[in-house]
């Protein structure tokens, strides 16, 4: 049912006086009338919008022209037809009347025929178009609008009042607005306005703002919106400039095409064709921005899918916890609103970063979940839990999703804040996450193992969390809450024997590693967790001989540095760790002395070195503590401190230097001694004295003359 | 380190670790690092001395100088006066056993037994003849009968189990040799030495009806701890080596009787009963913590033994029982180096033979050998450079750079110390253990 336009029947539009203003074209003896109100064939009707008057020749097709006879008016479901190109002049009086009545009842009766309507429009058409009255340009649009709403199911009335809006915004340099429904196609072009629109920005230089561009995407001929994206198209939209915010900020900036944007406007009137002209760049053919639109676009609608699902099974559903679950986090908080911050702050308590320890009970109960009577959650159940409680930025230990098992009645989960901007589990939760538990479930065992878990090995445990910097924000909150859940659960082996299953050996070393420092962390490692660790090692299939030695080397002081539980490693490490306590030259390479700690080694040396000097000092000791018998000086004074009998025996013996055997037992006897113990009275207060023997005990006797110096007897 | 060092200790030193063992003298001048583990063992000599008692537990890896590190400690005692009794638990020296097992650790205990003026052992007759010969004068002071001098000095220890025949013993040798009776002399030694297998053979020699037996030489440690007590000594330090030969005891009755033991002990003296006695006992981690074995493995040990044993903060706490000894490390072996080549020249800088660059020439040298064993396990490491030292100070005029490409050092593991342990009984000295 398209028309043709062919040549107008009014006064020719003559050239183009100025690129973008057609020449005004004026209809002689006639008056537009947009308000007041005027009186024709009986009928009085306020702000018609309408030309009044009789033209001069040749008669226009949209003017009310009083002097034409005015018959009755019909209803308007029953208003008289009108031909193919309807026109005010042509129509039978009743019809007049009928337009005439529908005109003043205000335009919107919906079952008058379209044909009424058209003639009205060519007047629209004329004026804004053809006349070019720019002030009436917004009354006009807004009128078209308000047409298109009442008529706009007509498909060729939506079509030539569409292409008369886009002209009509065009010319005042506006767009549709974006609305909550994806805006209406017109012949599957950009309209001329939205490219107006993107050319402005263009030639200016300035960045194409989102709803510009998003239109310009919408109408684009290559974009099909998905299921999705239409049912949920406010979401959609919105994801789609959160994202598109994100990533180019005040919009894309779009280098000036070849070309300038003119296009010919057919009127529906068959009155005029006329070419509106601009000397705006013509971005019609740019492919660039809508490509990266649309790439845009795909991901959210993607990210839209369970969402949108959800509102096809359940349409009520929109604007519940349940739904905002599913939708992506970058725009959920805007479908939730203070809603969330309330739950959130129920949940999470006074801490706003958590982790708490709640029944699960409790929290079910807050979500609304039904919980089964006994055993573990289902996984369906639990997997929206997660969600729910997600989409109010909580995270949840146990979560099904990244891999736990479903928390079972009368347990207890751990709730964390996520981080802001959490976008999701994507790309989290991968192996080295997976790792990092495993590490932390053995750890937790081995501290568990001992029946109390101690301040410090739980602040060792948490502190754990700190070496795996080269996890995500999201996966290092996830694991702090796992571990005060490992912690407050009666972890064991159980829940660590799947996660060694499996893991490389290099990995189970690690996991020994930690395990060892957990155990050791308070300075005490119970026999019990020494048991755990002997079974712990048998699991991880390391030679639990080796056990002890580890330890035993996990209780060494630190050089001043952090315990190392983590080897350096590859390039998934974001963070430094700092050199194993001892360097280890490996076979071939040279030796390399940490001169710091060689210089605690040298002064504690000097330390002991001067500890053990005193013990085995010189001469400096003090002087022979007293003996434990009496002291009878002997008669020349010469041995002070020895008493009377070993005195005169060694007075007898520093004669000679060297006496056999039985010689020195026969001094001995002389002076009632027992050899041996006149040998080690004699040394002991030789040592006192002289800090050295003075008789020396092989076969023979031998005295160290050296020793007594003036003491020593001149031979006789 | 500046402080000279006698010659006599010089040779001791090098003699011995040339030989690869620890040596018995002048440790001090070698000694790296380890402050607070000698403080510690320190205050437990000089608690022992003041009428109190202790117990340590020295536990390393093979090759951190446990057996230094006892041997130091008995040093320590000795020059503090007390009398010293050393022993390497093995196969057949146990604390607890049925078949002479235990008596054969006493025996080897008393032929250990070292003083101050006899560090290498023997010095049984020495202290009991000092003994008699302080009584004997005391009673010609005091116009006594020797007998009563005997029998009064002896009066505390009469209170102790088997008190009685101990002093009876003593009574016996004084009266032997105031007879000039050799064998009598003799008898009453190998009683006290615990030789004896039989009662019959002890009562026909000396008159006693008891002798010391597997059952009883803990009783027995405590009677010569009081004995050197009152012979004028400040006490008896007791140091039991390769304690891991109970762990290793296949039967668990067997251990179990012989952690009974250390029970005892462990139990004595933290409760202070009975003073100038103290205990050091030198084991692998595995002997200590392995809980199907180990001493962990004794219910009524677990928790005595368990705490502080582990450093916190950084700091070691030694106010438990044990001390944890760690490997050397490459710098403490460089430190230890030094102080060897100080000793050979006798603690003069001016005479050091070779220069610090030397000193780190031969640790890659020995690195590039035997790889991270030449600092973990330094017995031939070190053993090596005494050679090299040695060899230049014979050779003057030889480049230490020239002699080094041929210095062999030889890999080492425990499994030499196993072997030392079980085919040589006095292996005591294994410098395997050298560490600082």
């Amino acid at each position: 049912m398209d028309r043709i336009a062919f040549p107008p029947l009014a006064a020719p539009l003559d050239g183009e006086a100025s690129p973008d203003v057609p020449p005004r074209a004026v209809l002689k003896g006639v008056r537009w009338v947009s308000l007041g109100i005027v009186e024709v064939g009986g009928i009085t009707i306020a702000d018609p919008l309408a030309y009044v008057g009789t033209p001069e020749v040749p008669p226009h097709n949209a003017v009310v022209d009083p002097a034409l006879p005015v018959g009755r008016a019909q209803t308007f479901g029953a208003a008289p037809d009108l031909p193919y190109w309807p026109s005010y002049c042509g129509m039978s009086p009743d019809a007049r009347a009928t337009f005439l009545a529908w005109l003043a009842e205000g335009r919107k009766a919906p079952d008058i025929q379209i044909g009424y309507v058209f003639v009205y429009l060519y007047g629209l058409e004329w004026r804004a178009l053809a006349e070019r009255a720019a002030a009436d340009l917004p009354a006009i649009a807004q009128e078209v609008r308000r047409l298109l709403g009442i008529y706009g199911n007509t498909y060729s009335f939506r079509s030539y009042a569409n292409a008369l809006l886009d002209a009509v915004l065009f010319l005042q340099g506006e767009t549709s607005p974006l609305g909550d429904e994806p805006p209406v196609a017109v012949d599957y072009r950009v309209p001329l306005s939205v490219r107006g629109a993107v050319g402005r920005c263009v030639a200016d230089g300035r960045p194409v703002p989102f709803d510009l561009m998003f239109l310009w995407y919408l109408h684009h001929e290559t974009t099909g919106l998905r299921t999705a994206a239409k049912r949920a198209f406010p979401e959609f939209r919105d994801l789609c400039r959160a994202r598109y915010t994100a990533k180019h900020g005040d919009g894309l900036v779009v280098k000036p095409p070849k070309g300038v944007l003119a296009e010919e406007f057919g009127a529906a009137s068959g009155n005029f064709v006329l070419t509106l002209k601009s000397d705006l760049p013509n971005v019609a053919r740019l492919t660039a921005p809508i490509k990266k639109m649309a790439e845009i676009a795909e991901a959210a609608t993607n990210d839209l899918d369970k969402y949108s699902r959800l509102l096809g099974r359940k349409p009520e559903a929109r604007r519940t916890l349940e739904a905002a679950a599913l939708l992506p986090a970058d725009i959920r908080d805007a479908y939730l609103g203070h809603e969330a911050a309330e739950l959130r702050h129920r949940l999470l308590g006074a801490a706003s970063q958590g982790p708490v320890l709640r029944p699960l009970a409790e929290v079910a109960a807050v979500l609304g979940i039904a919980l089964p009577d006994s055993g573990r959650l289902r996984k369906d159940a639990a997997q929206s839990m997660a969600a729910a409680l997600e989409a109010v930025g909580c995270g949840c230990e146990p979560d099904v999703r990244c891999g736990s098992r479903s928390p079972a009645v009368g347990e207890d989960v751990v709730l964390f804040g996520l981080p802001d901007g959490y976008g999701g589990q994507d790309g989290l939760y991968g192996v080295a996450y997976k790792s990092a538990v495993a590490i932390l479930t053995v750890a937790a065992a081995v501290v568990h193992a001992d029946t109390e878990v101690s301040e410090a090995e739980e602040a060792h445990l948490i502190g754990l969390i700190e070496e795996f910097l080269h996890l995500a924000e999201a996966e290092r909150r996830r694991l702090e809450a796992h571990v005060r859940r490992l912690l407050a659960t009666k972890a064991d082996l159980t829940a660590a024997r799947t996660a060694i299953k499996g893991a490389p050996e290099e990995e189970r070393r690690r996991m020994a590693r930690f395990a060892l420092a957990a155990a050791s962390a308070d300075g005490v490692v119970a026999p019990s967790e020494v048991r755990m660790l002997e079974k712990l090692y048998k699991e991880l299939g390391i030679d639990p001989a080796d056990l002890y030695g580890h330890l035993h080397a996990s209780g060494a002081p630190s050089r001043d540095e952090p315990v190392v539980v983590r080897e350096a490693e590859g390039q998934e490490r974001v963070h430094a760790i700092p050199a194993p306590p001892t360097p280890k030259p490996a076979v071939g390479q040279g030796v390399v002395l940490d001169h710091a700690f060689l210089d605690r080694v040298r002064d504690e040396t000097r330390q002991v070195s001067g500890l053990l000097r005193d013990i085995f000092a010189e001469d400096d000791q003090q002087a022979a503590p007293p003996p434990p018998h009496e002291e009878e000086v002997c008669d020349d004074g010469r041995f002070a401190g020895l008493d009377a009998a070993h005195a005169a025996l060694l007075a007898a013996l520093v004669a000679e230097e060297c006496w056999p055997r039985a010689d020195f037992e026969a001094h001995c006897a002389a002076h009632r001694l027992l050899p041996d113990g006149a040998i080690e009275t004699i040394n002991e207060w030789s040592f006192d004295t002289f800090d050295e023997p003075l008789l020396d005990e092989d076969d023979d006797i031998t005295v160290n003359l050296a020793l007594l110096g003036d003491a020593a007897p001149v031979p006789a | 380190m500046s402080k000279p060092i006698k010659s006599k200790d010089r040779d001791a030193i090098i003699q011995a670790l040339n030989a690869g063992v620890v040596p018995r003298l002048g440790l001090h001048h070698v000694q790296v690092g380890r402050a607070a583990e000698i403080a510690a063992v320190v205050r437990d000599v000089e608690r022992i001395a003041d009428e109190g008692s202790a117990i340590r537990f020295v536990i390393g890896e093979y090759g951190a100088g446990k057996t230094f590190f006892l041997n130091l400690v008995r040093l320590i005692a000795l020059e503090k006066k007390l009398v010293v009794v050393s022993a390497d638990l093995a196969p057949d020296r146990r604390l607890h056993a049925s078949s002479g097992q235990a008596r054969g650790l006493y025996a080897e205990l008393m032929r250990n037994l070292s003083t101050r003026t006899r560090p290498d052992g023997g010095a049984l007759p020495s202290i009991v003849e000092r003994f008699v010969s302080d009584a004997h004068k005391a009673a010609v002071g005091a116009g006594r009968s020797v007998e009563d001098e005997v029998h009064a000095r002896l009066a505390p220890m009469m209170e102790l189990v088997s008190g009685y025949d101990f002093a009876s013993v003593i009574s016996h040798y004084w009266r032997a040799s105031e007879a000039g009776d050799e064998g009598g002399k003799a008898d009453a030694l190998r009683w006290l030495r615990g030789e004896f297998g039989t009662r019959t053979e002890a009562r026909q020699a000396l008159g006693v009806r008891s002798i010391i037996d597997d059952a009883n030489i803990y009783d027995y440690l405590k009677l010569m701890a009081r004995f050197v007590r009152t012979a004028g000594y400040g006490g008896l330090l007791v140091t039991l080596d390769e304690m891991v030969n109970l762990y290793k005891l296949n039967s668990k009755q067997a251990r179990d009787n012989n952690y009974e033991q250390i029970l005892r002990i462990v139990n004595d003296v933290l409760q202070g009963s009975f003073g100038g006695f103290g205990f050091v006992f030198g084991g692998t981690p595995q002997f200590l913590m392995d809980t199907r074995r180990g001493l962990y493995s004794y219910e009524a040990l677990q928790s005595r033994l368990a705490e502080n044993s582990f450093a916190r903060d950084g700091l070691i706490d030694l106010s438990g029982p044990v001390v944890r000894l760690q490997a050397l490390t490459p710098e403490e072996l460089y430190v230890l180096l030094g102080n060897i080549r100080s000793v050979f020249a006798l603690g003069d800088p001016a005479a050091h033979l070779v220069p610090d660059e030397a000193l780190t020439a031969f640790m890659s040298h020995c690195s590039q050998t035997v790889g991270e064993a030449y600092f973990r396990t330094p017995r031939n490491t070190i053993k090596a450079f005494v050679n090299l030292l040695s060899i230049l100070e014979q050779n003057p005029g030889t480049r230490w750079q020239d002699l080094l490409g041929s210095v062999a050092v030889a890999a080492e593991g425990p499994e030499d110390l196993d072997a030392a342990a079980a085919e040589t009984t006095e292996d005591d000295d294994d410098l395997a253990a050298f560490t600082l």
